[in-house]
């Protein structure tokens, strides 16, 4: 099993995550229900949000250099943004018919992720 | 104020120019995607269309592989001048030999290339049956059929080109390109159609973009021949230049060279634990007969790496003359020809590289087929008792009917063919072909008789019922079941079949769902509620919501 390539796979799925939280259309559109405080944009106001936005492009570039660390350049671009666009896919989907607000998916993300990094650790 | 105006003038230009641009090729662009994206996946539907031929299994070793191929090259392929031995892999599992037979003055003076798939078991050459097979469909999507080339390469050039400004104006025309990213909102009509419209463009436009200028590439020696008459007198002189290997010649005279099985040992002493994708030897028994054999795996984009050895002496040749060759010609714009023209065919990818290309590709099939969708859409929503439907809006609905429907009908019809047409047929990979346009012609005429909606009803209803079937009827017919492929760990054939049932499921379930949401609220011989006798108009307005909530 390849740790690094998963690792990568899942930093990519973070950022885009963390991305499509802090846009402001899906607050308005889908969120309307929910006070500001129950949504983590509305945490995350002005320069939290900023913040957020900073380390979401920085997981995805981190993901991208593992990705071409993996393999070479070409091949690890090609795959990076493949998995983006499959990412970003069901992830627009699971916005749209479930309103999950990516936390769910951002916190199960998250532990997938110390997983494979203590194991990769270990390894 | 003006800078406003001309930014708003120049974007509404460019979004008549994505309209237009994006309908007129429209229906040929959904093809060249729809078979373009099939082909990443052309080995396993070759596999698939011919169940005959055996997967080899695992515990045959790359010798003793070579033993049973050169046993029967060295019976069947006398005075070949070239001979290879391709061994198997994830994709293809099959022991293939090829051989070149000398030119014949009975035979046009052409030398006649044999391919032939090798049973392992019994070292005997298996006949499967003719098919067109993945190959065919794969190469539909820029060369056509029934039409020279050389026209078919000028149109799908044209097309790529109207797709090219398609992307590119779409891009200008939207807006918020980042803030959308993410954005779908189901149950909105024309705006869920737009938001999967931008979802299908936006995601995988990298993809979208490198696949199109890279198919602009692939064919601008016939869609701009200028570039080259402009510098070379004679086109044959700038392909010898670019494509073609300073490979040495056959000298005439003889001299045994090695067999298989000699030269197999030094080539995995240079490769120690790589597995290979083929091993050949060109003017085998001549003084200059050379090896060449290629890894299995990729290096890169660029391709299998080589080993080439002497035939004669097994000592490594070396590839520097090649290497200079290669520079010479590749200064800038033919090395970036080949970089996109790698990207584009993937031949590099793997097999979740593979499927991440699949899936990108039908995101672009998808996004032809949403923005054919959405231009019908759009202007539907404007019809009215004062303005009813234009004759080209009909045109248009009842075409993406039995374009877009009638696609997936016809390409499981192919498949179809290949299971029910006789084996022994002549002929029989061309009428696996026929078989597909006969029936999309079928589709594209039936909406002619029905409404649109109907049609696409319909023809989505078939193509799904025709995708379940295929695995049952090709268990019927070749004895193959699914079970048998999950024991036989045969995973190509398997998630093939599997593919074609869900694939069916999915079509059905769309073709359901189009009839839930177009069929009326309710029908005029329905009584729901007594007319109101009180001519009251509060009551009458009232009583008319009602029977509306009602029959909702």
């Amino acid at each position: 099993m390849n740790l690094s390539l998963i690792f990568a796979e899942l930093l990519a799925i973070q950022g885009l995550c963390l991305l499509s939280l802090i846009m402001k259309k899906h607050q308005k559109l889908l969120l309307s229900g929910l006070t500001e405080t129950q949504t983590l944009q509305g945490v995350l106001q002005g320069r939290g949000r900023e913040v957020t936005r900073w380390f979401a492009f920085g997981l995805l570039l981190l993901s991208a250099i593992l990705f071409v660390q993996q393999f070479d350049i070409g091949i690890g671009l090609t795959y990076f943004l493949g998995w983006l666009t499959l990412v970003g896919l069901v992830l627009s989907f699971l916005i749209s018919y479930y309103s999950v607000l990516g936390l769910p998916i951002i916190l199960l993300n998250t532990l997938l992720l110390l997983v494979s990094w203590v194991a990769f650790i270990l390894q | 104020m003006s800078a406003e105006l001309g930014t708003s003038h120049f974007r509404q230009s460019m979004t008549w120019l994505h309209t237009w641009a994006g309908l007129v090729l429209g229906w040929l662009l959904y093809f060249m995607f729809l078979t373009g994206t099939l082909g990443y996946f052309d080995d396993e539907i070759d596999r698939w269309m011919q169940p005959e031929v055996p997967g080899v299994k695992a515990s045959y070793s790359q010798a003793d592989l070579t033993k049973i191929a050169e046993q029967y090259l060295q019976n069947h392929a006398v005075a070949a001048s070239f001979v290879r031995i391709e061994y198997p892999d994830s994709r293809t599992p099959f022991l293939v030999v090829r051989w070149t037979e000398p030119a014949a003055p009975e035979k046009d003076g052409r030398a006649k290339r044999v391919k032939r798939y090798l049973n392992p078991e019994t070292g005997e050459a298996i006949e499967p049956r003719e098919t067109a097979g993945g190959r065919t469909l794969y190469r539909l999507h820029y060369a056509l059929h029934y039409m020279p080339r050389s026209i078919a390469y000028l149109i799908t050039s044209l097309a790529a080109f109207f797709m090219l400004l398609a992307l590119i104006t779409g891009i200008v025309i939207h807006r918020r390109i980042f803030a959308d990213m993410f954005l779908f909102r189901p149950g909105k009509k024309q705006r869920s159609w737009l938001d999967m419209h931008n979802l299908m463009s936006v995601l995988p436009l990298p993809f979208h973009l490198m696949i199109t200028y890279s198919g602009l590439v692939f064919l601008m020696f016939t869609s701009m021949p200028w570039v080259m008459t402009a510098s070379y007198e004679d086109e044959d002189d700038f392909f010898d230049l670019v494509f073609s290997q300073p490979l040495p010649e056959a000298s005439g005279v003889s001299e045994a060279s090695m067999s298989f099985s000699e030269i197999l040992p030094l080539v995995e002493a240079q490769w120690p634990n790589e597995p290979l994708s083929h091993i050949e030897i060109r003017h085998p028994d001549d003084k200059n007969a050379f090896v060449r054999a290629f890894k299995s795996d990729y290096e890169g984009i660029d391709g299998r790496e080589e080993l080439r050895l002497s035939a004669l002496t097994g000592e490594p040749l070396s590839l520097a003359v090649e290497h200079e060759h290669q520079q010479e010609q590749g200064k800038g714009a033919i090395n970036l020809y080949f970089l996109l023209t790698n990207l584009h065919e993937g031949l590099f990818a793997n097999t979740a590289l593979r499927w991440l290309y699949f899936i990108s590709g039908l995101l672009g099939t998808g996004m032809v087929a949403t923005g054919m969708i959405l231009w019908a859409k759009m202007r539907r929503q404007k019809v009215n008792k004062r303005s009813p439907a234009s004759k080209g809006l009909v045109l248009v609905e009842k075409l993406n009917a039995g374009a877009i429907a009638g696609l997936l009908v016809a390409i499981a019809v192919y498949f179809m063919a290949n299971r029910l047409l006789p084996v022994a047929m002549d002929n029989r990979a061309s009428f696996e072909v026929d078989a597909l346009f006969i029936a999309l012609a079928c589709c594209l005429v039936y909406p002619v008789f029905r409404s649109a909606t109907k049609a696409w009803v319909e023809l989505l209803i078939l193509a799904g019922v025709l995708y379940s079937v295929l695995p049952p009827l090709s268990w019927v017919l070749t004895e193959r079941t699914l079970l048998d492929s999950w024991l036989n760990n045969d995973w190509v054939m398997l998630s093939v079949d599997l593919s074609f049932i869900f694939v069916g499921l999915v079509l059905m379930g769309a073709a359901l769902k189009i009839r839930r949401l177009n069929a009326p609220l309710y029908k005029p011989s329905d009584k729901i509620l007594p007319k109101p006798v009180i001519a009251n108009k509060g009551v009458e307005a009232a009583s008319s919501l009602s029977v509306q909530e009602g029959a909702k």
